[in-house]
Formats: structure tokens, sequence, C-alpha cells
């Protein structure tokens, strides 16, 4: 620092652009733009979104691509061993204890060499990959459904309450109340107990617990929105309510409502599972990941393949949905961001 | 006087997500025994970091590059973890900026209090309960015995504040470090805190450094004041210096944006612009930017600290001799006007003609020699 | 706080008869009974009815029935001829509320302390591995977790017994299967709310005391972000009552949740209504002594008198 350059001009007025001291470096962003931009970061979350994009994909096509069809009974050939063509991979070679010695259970059973079944054959004979990938798609379906019906009765209850306060809002806010201290469980339970079982009331009933939590954070935020200026801007400009919640409210709701829905689809993914699989979910024949893991537990023991794989693939599915939940939570609320 | 703490070319930079960001850039000053030294600047300035480090509570992320914080002689930044615990609270002190948030909600008080004495000698709950009571009626809590076991939200902002600084000054430190004690409270509820701390410093003879970005508040209490901008103390000198006398146009800023009784005008005076990142910190002076008095240099060539008094040192180019005069904005000009009559033998003197260069040089190089 | 109290009781009392009255509608709604078997002559099943008082209009049962509600008479169970809903329940309540309560204590104490640690060494591969942990115990459906600790612990190495309720080991895996769900859920709140507190001002303030991390640790971070766990403890009951359904059934555990699933299979109305009926009352009373706990562990709200 000791050596200092002095010229004729040093001493003359710099021109300093006045916009410049005013000048804001970073492009701006809106504040999703920026969410979004800081889940593209989050390297877990990326793989967790890619894992169910794929997951959802395999699950869709099997519609019209599937190994083996998944309803089809080989009686013969039940409770076959994962074997993988005549690859001689461990675990997936179609061998099996019989009777304490290893032996290839698909010569025993009669089976041709050019038929072979990934993760193996169920106590009925079908396959049990192809009905992963059924159960995956029923299980997805319904949780998708009854998520969606839990956004729609959630936020429009959350606004009504929110938006109107004063009596309404109380007379909103008890009824939650009283609903919220029944178990969740219980009113599942009853409702399926009411309504014939299938996939409609199963999620009518998921759908119906689900709503609680969502319809309280958005009826929260829309108290906070409500006496903020924009709002009371298009208020005074003669907006009708109706505009104003959709103009309004929903685009600054959204991040709330992003990030409950991620929370909310494997809570229902879950609780699909959990009633097929204590036997008042989905009847059979149709297979979800539930009614799989439920057949699957009869012969665990035995062939623990049959429920291994269903239980792989609904834990990774829901470690996927919590993850992404997570990195979208931390996305859109920075301060909860580590 | 003795100096007690000596901050010596001290380098601090975070690491963040966006970058590394140069917080604390080259900071030396010294702080002498029984004296208040105050630090201005706005936040973001680097004022809060620097204390932090003294106290040896850098955030995790934070780094010194460079420099030594000569504590009684001893460096600061050399000592252990648990040196720094039998330092901090016994020998050195803080007071925070916001009472409402800094006592443990579910502590009561006299157990907060008589805390700092159990950890720093042996003493048994009851009377260190005991001296807490007195310390806390020191500072002003009435019937403080009776309070000892009631919890923070039941006491006011301002008599919060005063319970942290009773837990400040129960070990007589020899240096109290204040955070913006003031900030945070109502003007009447100030003027009190700031008494107090008067108050106190003779009483337990303690030297100290209060931080703020507000001159007004440095008027009443400071002996010394430093002004600090973009990571660097850019001006220094006593009170009176500072106020009537002040050399760099950011320190022309800050006094321009007081409001006073003696303020004409009917408009506050604002800085234009914004502080410069610290990601990549400007080439040249920092507050070239927002100067109106900027000239080329400013922006090619960071200025070394000029001489204006032994006490007194700015790094302008405006202190430099072939800088050219300039009329200086009317606040200022009335406060050199005032600072004429305070000193009748400098009448007729321009003041940068006592600044010569060779000096200026000398001074860059060493800043803390000369201020003995 | 006395006044808050009487009304929470108060609202307590109406939940619970508006789920009475909710469950008993639902179960007149239903459309089979036990007695609906063709082969049953018709007086019999006249007889059975009577007995069953099926006889008498809606509204006289329903009447009937809060009246035996209040007394704790939940009416005969179909399922086993002759016995008593309330006692088939208390007969069987024990285990599960044994269970229970050791999965909420392990579940809690377990997980207070994993987030904890990945609080204080946050960004670091410990707070990696307790957040994989944190996740790991919420995504795994806890009748899979409960399967898998029953095939290698019981099956596989006989460390365990495999099923049934004999002795204090055969609580162990079903605690260990139950406690799972709370474990997750208090290290992920602990590990936020630690993290915060360990952010406040309160805590540099301890630090520049000349406390050492770990004393300000132990003296103020983990009271102040345990205080808010309280709150979670109500959520965690209810999945603790849905997790025992399954993992009662899994190791045959003789207790309420194995019972409610056998009867809904079943059909039998009355237990059906009798365990949903103690299932509410338990959650309510959770929710209440939770709310209350908290007025008292937080001086903030103790000393504000209560009002919420």
């Amino acid at each position: 620092m000791a050596d200092y350059k002095i010229n004729a001009d040093s001493f003359t007025k710099a021109h300093i652009e006045k916009e410049a001291s005013e000048h804001i470096s970073t492009p701006s962003l809106t504040f999703t733009q920026d969410a979004f931009r800081r889940l593209k970061r989050n390297k877990v979350a990326m793989v967790a979104l890619w894992i169910l994009i794929i997951m959802i994909l395999l699950s869709v096509l099997s519609i019209w691509i599937s190994p083996h069809n998944p309803d089809t009974q080989h009686l013969k050939w039940n409770n076959l061993p994962p074997k993988i063509a005549n690859f001689n991979i461990p675990g997936f070679n179609g061998h099996g204890l019989y009777q304490g010695a290893e032996t290839d259970v698909y010569k025993a059973s009669g089976v041709p060499n050019n038929i072979w079944f990934a993760l193996g054959t169920d106590s009925l004979g079908r396959d049990i990959l192809s009905r992963i990938l059924v159960g995956t798609r029923v299980s997805l379906f319904v949780a998708f459904m009854a998520t969606l019906f839990d956004l729609t009765i959630g936020i429009l209850y959350g606004i009504v309450s929110g938006w109107n306060g004063g009596i309404v809002d109380n007379i909103l806010q008890r009824i939650i109340e009283i609903i919220s201290s029944i178990p969740n469980l219980v009113v599942v339970i009853l409702m399926l107990l009411v309504f014939k079982p299938g996939l409609t009331s199963i999620i009518v009933a998921i759908a119906f617990t689900g709503w609680v939590t969502m319809a309280r954070l958005i009826r929260a935020q829309t108290l906070q929105l409500r006496d903020q200026e924009f709002v009371l801007a298009a208020k005074t400009l003669g907006e009708s309510p109706w505009k104003i919640a959709l103009h309004h409210l929903i685009p600054n709701l959204s991040s709330t409502i992003i990030i409950q829905t991620m929370f909310t689809i494997p809570t229902a993914i879950f609780f699909e599972a959990f009633l097929s699989y204590i036997g008042i979910g989905i009847p059979a024949p149709t297979a979800s990941l539930g009614t799989l893991l439920s057949d699957g537990q009869k012969n665990f023991r035995f062939l623990p393949y049959q429920m291994v794989y269903p239980a792989i693939v609904i834990s990774v599915l829901m470690l996927a949905f919590n993850l992404l939940a997570d990195g979208l939570r931390d996305a859109f609320d920075p301060r909860s961001a580590r | 006087m003795s100096k007690i703490l000596e901050v010596n070319n001290l380098e601090i930079d975070f690491n963040t997500y966006a970058g590394t960001v140069h917080a604390i850039r080259n900071v030396s000053f010294h702080l002498d025994k029984g004296e208040t030294l105050a630090i201005v600047g706005e936040s973001g300035s680097g004022k809060s970091v620097t204390l932090r480090t003294i106290m040896g509570l850098l955030a995790k992320n934070g780094e010194v590059k460079n420099g030594e914080i000569l504590f009684n002689g001893q460096d600061i930044l050399k000592k252990s973890e648990k040196e720094l615990n039998a330092m901090r609270g016994n020998d050195i002190s803080m007071i925070f900026q916001d009472p409402m948030t800094s006592l443990d909600p579910t502590m009561p008080i006299g157990k907060q209090v008589a805390e700092v004495l159990r950890i720093h000698g042996s003493i048994s709950k009851k009377s260190a309960l005991d001296e807490a009571a007195r310390v806390l009626e020191l500072v002003g809590i009435k019937d403080a015995k009776a309070r000892l076991k009631d919890y923070p939200h039941q006491f006011s902002g301002g008599q919060r504040q005063r319970i942290v600084i009773a837990i400040a000054i129960i070990n007589n430190p020899q240096i109290l470090i204040a955070d913006e004690p003031t900030t945070a409270l109502d003007v009447t509820i100030q003027a009190q805190i700031l008494n107090l701390l008067k108050e106190l410093q003779t009483k337990i003879d303690t030297s100290i450094i209060f931080i703020t970005h507000d001159l007004g508040v440095v008027a009443g209490i400071a002996d010394r004041v430093a002004v600090m901008y973009a990571g660097k103390i850019i001006e220094y000198g006593t009170v009176d210096e500072i106020f009537y006398n002040a050399q760099h146009p950011y320190t022309w800023g800050l006094l321009e944006s007081m409001p006073t009784l003696e303020t004409n005008s009917d408009r506050l005076h604002a800085i234009p612009g914004t502080p410069p990142s610290l990601i990549n910190p400007p080439v040249g002076d920092a507050f070239a930017a927002r100067n109106a008095y900027a000239m080329k240099i400013d922006t090619e060539q960071e200025p070394p600290f000029f001489k204006v008094s032994d006490t007194h040192y700015a790094a302008t180019w405006l202190l430099h001799p072939e800088a050219p005069a300039v009329e200086f904005p009317p606040e200022i000009a009335r406060r050199r006007e005032v600072w004429k009559k305070m000193n009748p033998q400098l009448a007729g003197k321009d003041p940068e003609a006592q600044a010569p260069a060779p000096e200026a040089k000398a001074a860059a190089s060493s800043t803390e020699k000369e201020a003995d | 706080m006395t006044k808050y109290i009487i009304k929470r009781i108060c609202y307590l009392l109406l939940t619970l008869f508006i789920i009475a009255s909710i469950t008993f509608f639902l179960m007149k709604l239903m459309p089979g009974t036990p007695f609906n078997n063709p082969k049953i002559p018709a007086e019999q099943l006249a007889a059975l009815k009577k007995a069953n008082g099926l006889d008498k209009p809606v509204y006289v049962q329903y009447f009937k029935y809060l009246a035996g509600v209040v007394h704790g008479d939940f009416g005969t169970s179909y399922q086993f001829a002759g016995q008593s809903v309330s006692h088939l329940i208390s007969s069987r309540v024990a285990p599960s509320l044994q269970i229970g309560a050791q999965a909420m204590v392990v579940g809690t104490l377990l997980g207070i302390l994993l987030g904890a640690i990945a609080a204080i060494r946050a960004n670091t591969w410990v707070d990696s591995v307790a957040t994989i942990f944190a996740i790991l115990g919420r995504s795994i459906p806890n009748f899979v977790f409960a399967a898998l600790l029953q095939f290698w612990l019981a099956f596989k190495w006989h460390i365990f017994p495999i099923a049934l309720w004999d002795g204090a080991s055969s609580s162990v895996l079903p605690t260990i299967a139950l406690a799972m769900a709370p474990l997750a859920q208090t290290a992920r709140f602990m590990r936020t709310e630690m993290v915060d507190v360990l952010n406040s001002d309160y805590i540099e303030l301890a630090r520049s005391k000349g406390e050492s991390e770990w004393q300000t640790v132990a003296k103020h971070a983990l009271r102040n972000s345990m205080i808010p766990i309280v709150t979670i403890i109500g959520p965690m009951a209810v999945d603790l009552m849905v997790g025992s359904l399954v993992v009662e059934n899994i190791f045959a555990i003789p207790g309420i949740g194995e019972q409610f699933v056998r009867s809904i299979l079943t059909n039998d109305y009355p237990t059906i209504m009798g365990l949903t009926m103690m299932y509410s009352v338990m959650l309510v009373v959770v929710l209440l002594v939770v709310d209350i706990l908290y007025g008292f562990i937080d001086p903030r709200i103790r000393l504000a008198g209560g009002s919420k």
C-alpha cells in the first residue's frame, strides 16, 4: 500500500453514474423462480424427483407393456422364486429351498425353459412384478385422487374461513376442532364399513380425514394475506371475492399448497396400504401395494420375496415423496433450509 | 493512558453460498483503559463481527485470515476454547442489542444472573443469588430480591436490558462490549440505559466499546469514535473531532443525516445508494460510488490514513495535499465554524494544510503508533 | 387456568357426545348384521333382535345406547355370544396400553437425543446420518417394519419370541416396531427447534457468559427446544393407535387393536362402537393432558394465567 501512483488527473472529479450506486447486481427472480432454483441445487430432492418420475412412468406404461398379464393365474406354477432369463444370478436363478435342499423350482414345477418371472409368482401363480406395477399404479391413483379432493376441500374451507373471519370463521373452526379430535383411523374405518369397499370409498375416506390440516394452514395464511395492501387495494377497486381469491390469494398460497400436497401424498399411500393390509381396503383381485403386502405377509416366513419386493417399492415411493417434500419445503422456506 | 485492547490488521472472511464475503478488511484500533470507544457504521459494515471476534464468538462459517487481537498483551485469537470460556463473562463481557430475545425465556432471571458467578468461581448457590440481587439493585431493578424467581417475560424491555447489563457487569469485567444496546428500546428508556452505563463505568472502572449506527447516541457516551464502512475503519478521532471536524465524506453523510436541534433544514438528509457487496469489494475507496466528492483516484486506489491531529486520522484522498479544496455541505460547514470557535489557535488555518504527505504515508503503514 | 381447564373438559364431553352419535347412526346404516344369516328361523331372529333391543324404534335405541355409554356399557358382543363389550375391552386394554406407552417413551427419548445431536452437529455427517434415520423411520410403513423385525429377530435369529403375549420379552419387538414413528417425528421436530434455539440471542448471551458449548446445550438449549415437543405428542398418539392395529395383529397380541381389526372383519358392531369410543376417549384425554402439561412446563403460559 505504500506506493501510490498519483498523476495530473488523479484529483479530477470522477464520473459516477447515479444509477450505478442504486443498481442491484443480481438478476431479479420471482419468489417461485428462486425457490425452484434452490430446489434444483438440492441433489437429494432431484434424485427423489427422478425416482418418482421413473416409477410413475413405469407403472403407467405397464398398462400396455407388462412382462406378464397381472391377473392370469398359473395354478401349477405358484410360489415360484424370482428368475431372470437363464442368467445364474443368486437370488434370481429360480432356485429355492425344498425340504431343506436347494432345488430348481422351475424345473420341479414343469415351467418351460423360456418362461421366467423376474420377481417370482404368488400363491395363485400370478407374476409378482406385473402385479407390483399394477399395484403401484393403483396406489398412486388412490393417493393422487385423495390428495386432489383434500386440496379442493381444504383450500375452499380454509379460504372461506380465513377470508370471512368473524362468526363464520368461528363456527368453521369449531367444526374442525371436533373433527380433528376423532381419530382419523376411526373415521376412515367407519366410512369403509358404511360404503361398499372399493376404490371410490377408499379415496373418499382418505380425503375426508386429510383436508383438515390443509384447511388449517390455508386459513392461517389467508388471515395474514387478507390484511395486506395488495389485497386491500383489490378490494377497494371492487374486485369480486372470487377474483381476489383466484388472482391474489391462490398465487400467494401456492408454496404452502405445494408443500402440503407433497406431504399428503405419501400419507395417502400409507393409508391405502394400511387399510388393504388389515383387510378393509381394496377388494381382491385388484392389486395395490397394500394388498400385495398383505398377500405376501401370509407366506413371508418361507417365501420372503413375495413381501420383500412390494415392501421395497412402497418404502422407496414414500421415501422419494418425503425427500422431495423436504426439498420443496427448504426451497420455499429458506429459513428452515439447512 | 495504557492500552487494554489492541486490534491489529484484522481480516475476516465468511464463507457463504453466494461466495466468500470479505467482512473485515484490515481493521486496526485500540482501546485505552477507562475510556469509551464508539464504533459507528451502517448494518453490514462489520462492527458486530469485529466485536464478536473479540469475544471469541465468531460464527462457524467465519474465518480470521490475518491480524491479532491483543488483550493485556495476549492474543485472543490464539487462546484455546477453554481459555476463551474463562475470559468471556469474566474479563470481557457483552451486552446485546435486543433485550426481548437475549434472556432465556424458561429460566428465572436470578438464576441467569447468578450463573455467571458460578461459572467463574466456586460460590454457593445461595450467596451467588444474594450477589445477583445486589447487582440487580445496582442496575436499577427495584425489589430485586423478591423478583429473583421471576421469568424474563414478566419484565419490560428496559428492565430486561438492565438484567442483561447486570449479567455483563457482575464479574467486574475489564472491557464491556455493548452491541447497539439501546436500538431496540423506546427513546425515553434509551437515555436511562445510557446514563446507567456511564454511571457503571465509573463504579466498576471498566472500558467500554460501544457500537451503534446512531451518531446521536455516541455524543452522550463516547470519548473516541471510529467510523466503519464496508469492513474498514475510514475515520477515527475524539468525539469533538468527529462531530465538528470530520474529514471523510461518509462521516459527513452520517452527520448530515443525524437530526439535531440545531438543524435548520426541515428535511432529513440521506446518503444515496447502498453499501457495496463485500464478495467483490470495489477497487479504491469503497464509498466512491455513493460519494458526491469522488475523484478519479478514489475509483482507482485505496486511500491511506492521513493524519489530521495526533488523535484524528481519516482515510480519504481529499486530505492529499494535491487534492482540490471542496465546498462543504452546509451542515458540515456550520460544524466547522463551531470547531474554529472551540479551537481559536487553529483560526485561519485550513485543516487540510495540517496533513503533509510524508506523515500520511507513515500513518498508513502503522496507524497505531501515533495514537499513543 | 382452572377456568380454561373446565372449558376444555366441556368441549371434550361435547366431542365425545358427537362421536357417540355419529358412530351409532353410522352403525344403523350398515348393510349387514350378524343376524342376516338366512338359515336362522324367523322366530329365532325376532327373539335375537328383541334380546338385543333391535326391535324398538331407532330413537329409543339411540337413547338407550347413550345412557349405556355414560355408564360404560356398550352392549353385548355379537361375535362372542354373551360377552359384554366393556368386559371384552377391559380384559384386552392392558397389553395395548403397555406397548403404546413403552413405544411413546422410547420413541420420544431417542428422538430427542437423535434430533439434538443432529442440531448440535448441524450440516456435518452426523447430521446427515441422523436425518437419514429420521426419514427412513417416516417412510417405511410400520407393518413392513414389524414384519421385517419379526422375520429376522424372531424367526431367523430366535432373539425374541415370534408372537403372542408371554412375559416382558414379547413386548420388545412390538415396542420397537411402534416406536419407529414417534422416534422419526420427534427427531425431525427436535432438530428444527434446536437449530432455531441454538441460533437465538439467549444462547449467544449464555456463550458470552463463558459457558462451554455443552453447558449451553444442557442448561439452555435442551429445555427450550424440548418444550414445543409436547405439542406433537397428540398427533403421535394418534399414529400409535393406528400403528397398534397392525402391529398387534402381526405379533398376535391380545390387545384392543387386534380386537378392533377382528371386529371389523366380523361385523361385530357393538364392539366396533365400543372400541371407537374407547379410542376417541383416549385421544381427547391425551390432547387435553398435553395441553395442560404445556401450560405447566412453559413459564410464559403458566404465568400468563392460562389463557391460550
